[in-house]
């Protein structure tokens, strides 16, 4: 299992370029950026890439939807000629409420969407001349003045990772991309992901080894579980309570499915009627420790084998610091730490389609 | 007279990029105002920027341009304010329509009304830098999306509402909508003698929003070059005329004939068209005249090339945007300064 890290959210924190370099110089793998309604996330890669030489940059992710897919292609291609080819693209529908009151672009059939942009997005890469006759796509515009249209642009072939959290998303993640971007993650119930990741992969003609697995998670050292614990759990209240809409909820669906339903349930009830402080409390504190690193040196070490040892392939770490020094030795104590789990045999292999789901 | 520079082109390929990379950083030490990315069928204008930020200190950095149809407004906004942030507010937001060819076969987008498209776009740009909340109504864009889950959202990070926006114009209207809701202006085939062509609706267009045409940054773009052998500097600008008059955009739509049309060339700008389109390319380069070439371009000997510059200074053209010359990164150098040197001679003797 290898390590990577973030550097945003809806912007990009303080010193984020000395970290990226820094997590370069410790051995991390990747570096990745996000997409809200703050930045965008292929721009902070490319100054990353200019003060880096060997970590790879992914975007994490950048919303389909936001620009057209020949602009998405273009972007990548983009920071890949400037990154010496180190860019993994990473992939993701967003949601209806920012694709459809912040971008003003329709939110439907997102799978169907994402397909037919990772199929545009491959053709214009490899150099092809373009046009597509899709469900959601068809280019050049019908009955338009184009032509197919080749891009000048040459650059070394793209790894496309999607962020899914859905059966049928998770499904076209297996038979399509290179990697998988999991959030609301429990180790123990991996299979409820990795299941339909197989499927997918299987319908492609390829097995679940295939597809870099990657997860992410918070880290915080610290000798006071319970307390961290909750604070991690509270910050959850939002998310069930906020994020979607009432009926859709992505991660509320994703959470429900790993047994957590009546819990999220009752918490966005308590959010919407307005009383956040009961819905925080009200989310279980198994969440915030289940989703995070939290504990001591030892504790941590033994949560990291639970995620090498469930299938986990990358897992990007955001240890929590109040500045960048914090979050680089942080980061320091975390690759030793996977360093020593890396050399124990494997404790426990999830086998795909061998549990419950 | 401000020198910018221009890194890659419409269709660079991305070969070379540390090439480039030096020739920027170069620009930055000389003092360069700013410097330009581009797209159309290559890279992208965005990536590129965000490179340099990281390498440079001074030198502005500016998109000429983002095509409107390829983003939504809203991204267009995040890009902007991601090289605004990571290059400490030296950031110019150009934007441009781009073409029919590109948007309806390469983006897949109608290519209709571009002029009213491009005035709400810019428009909801602006609301989204400044951190309003966007909600907007109008003919081509309407945010939050009508029957949708979405509601009108607000940046989620500090905003920047001095963020200046360029557009790239060369249409009558399009120029006087650049006069109006712009703060500066990227332009191109614009030809010394017959400046008023263009800056005229600029003007008009600044007046009716009641300011005028100082108010805007004017940026031409200037190919330069000197060289006392002016027969073959135009034998080897002729062709690129050429292309220009018949070989961009289709036969139909060719924003750039169009405007050397509106400056005392337009039978030339015609007939270069109906053999290039005819598949004479020959007759199409042999068939423009020494003295089109030379309005263009700033070419010649020293001082031809500096009463070109004067000139463009004298109708009020605040920056000239110059390409790599040159083979390498050092030969691209050496013309660069040789270039500021020049642009700094002719205009401070024209004041």
């Amino acid at each position: 299992m290898t390590l990577s890290v973030g550097v945003m959210s809806v912007g990009v924190n303080d010193g984020f370029l000395d970290y990226a370099r820094e997590a370069e110089r410790l051995g991390v793998s990747s570096v990745w950026t996000a997409e809200f309604w703050g930045l965008d996330a292929f721009t902070p890669l490319a100054a990353i890439a200019a003060v880096t030489d060997r970590i790879k940059l992914g975007t994490g992710i950048a919303q389909i939807g936001a620009r057209t897919p020949a602009m998405l292609a273009m972007n990548a291609m983009g920071v890949q000629a400037i990154s010496d080819g180190r860019l993994l693209l990473g992939l993701g529908t967003s949601g209806p409420q920012v694709m459809e009151g912040w971008h003003g672009v329709e939110f439907s059939r997102p799978v169907r969407r994402t397909r037919e942009t990772i199929e545009i997005v491959r053709k214009i890469v490899a150099g092809e001349r373009l046009d597509h006759d899709g469900e959601v796509y068809r280019l050049p515009l019908p009955d338009g003045a184009g032509v197919p249209i080749r891009t000048v642009a040459r650059v070394p072939e793209i790894p496309i990772y999607l962020a899914s959290l859905g059966p049928a998303n998770l499904e076209l993640t297996g038979e399509m991309a290179d990697g998988w971007i999991g959030n609301s993650f429990f180790t123990d119930t991996a299979p409820v992901f990795f299941d339909r990741i197989a499927a997918g992969a299987v319908k492609g003609g390829r097995s679940l080894s295939d597809i870099d697995l990657t997860v992410a998670v918070s880290v915080e050292f610290t000798d006071d579980v319970a307390g961290a614990g909750r604070r991690h759990a509270d910050g959850y209240a939002f998310t069930f309570g906020a994020m979607g809409s009432g009926s859709k909820n992505f991660y509320n669906d994703a959470f429900a499915r790993q047994g957590y339903g009546d819990d999220v349930a009752e918490v966005q009830r308590l959010w919407r009627a307005g009383d956040r402080a009961a819905a925080a409390a009200r989310v279980p504190i198994e969440i915030g420790l289940g989703t995070n690193l939290i504990g001591p040196p030892d504790v941590v070490r033994d949560r990291l084998r639970e995620y090498r040892d469930c299938g986990v392939n990358t897992l990007r770490v955001n240890p929590i610091g109040s500045n960048t020094d914090e979050r680089v030795a942080g980061l320091g104590q975390l690759i030793e730490l996977v360093d020593e789990i890396n050399r124990d045999p494997i404790g426990r292999l999830t086998e795909p389609g061998g549990a419950q789901s | 007279m401000k020198v910018s520079v221009s890194v890659g082109s419409a269709y660079y390929n991305g070969d070379n990029w540390e090439d480039l990379v030096e020739y920027v950083c170069a620009a930055d030490r000389i003092g360069v105002d700013s410097v330009w990315s581009a797209e159309a069928w290559g890279m992208e204008a965005v990536a590129s920027l965000g490179y340099l930020a990281a390498r440079t200190e001074r030198i502005g950095l500016g998109t000429g341009i983002m095509q409107i149809s390829a983003r939504t407004p809203a991204a267009t906004a995040m890009s902007a304010l991601a090289l605004d942030r990571l290059s400490n507010g030296r950031f110019r937001l150009g934007l441009g329509v781009s073409g029919p060819q590109v948007v309806e076969g390469l983006h897949g987008e109608s290519f209709a009304k571009p002029l009213e498209r491009l005035r709400e776009y810019t428009e909801i740009v602006r609301m989204a830098i400044n951190g309003e909340r966007v909600a907007y109504q109008g003919q081509h864009y309407v945010l939050p999306r009508p029957g949708g889950e979405g509601k009108a959202l607000k940046l989620a990070i500090p905003p920047n509402p001095s963020l200046p926006i360029y557009l790239a114009t060369l249409g009558p209207k399009s120029l006087e909508l650049t006069g109006e809701i712009a703060d500066g202006w990227i332009g191109t085939s614009l030809v010394a003698a017959h400046a008023d062509v263009m800056l005229d609706p600029i003007r008009r267009g600044a007046e009716r929003a009641g300011r005028s045409l100082s108010d805007i940054d004017l940026q031409v773009n200037c190919q330069l070059e000197v060289s006392d052998d002016v027969d073959s500097l135009i034998a080897r600008y002729r062709p690129a005329m050429a292309f220009t008059l018949g070989g961009m955009g289709s036969a139909r739509t060719n924003f750039y004939n169009a405007a050397f049309s509106r400056t005392g060339f337009g039978d030339v700008a015609a007939e270069v068209q109906r053999l290039w389109v005819e598949g004479d390319k020959a007759g199409a380069v042999a068939a423009v005249p020494d003295e089109m070439v030379l309005a263009a371009y700033a070419i010649g000997t020293d001082d031809m090339v500096a009463d070109r510059v004067r000139g463009l200074a004298t109708a009020g053209v605040n920056a000239v945007r110059l390409g790599p010359v040159g083979k390498t990164a050092t030969e691209q150098i050496a013309h660069l300064e040789m270039a500021v040197d020049l642009v700094q001679r002719a205009t401070a003797t024209a004041a």
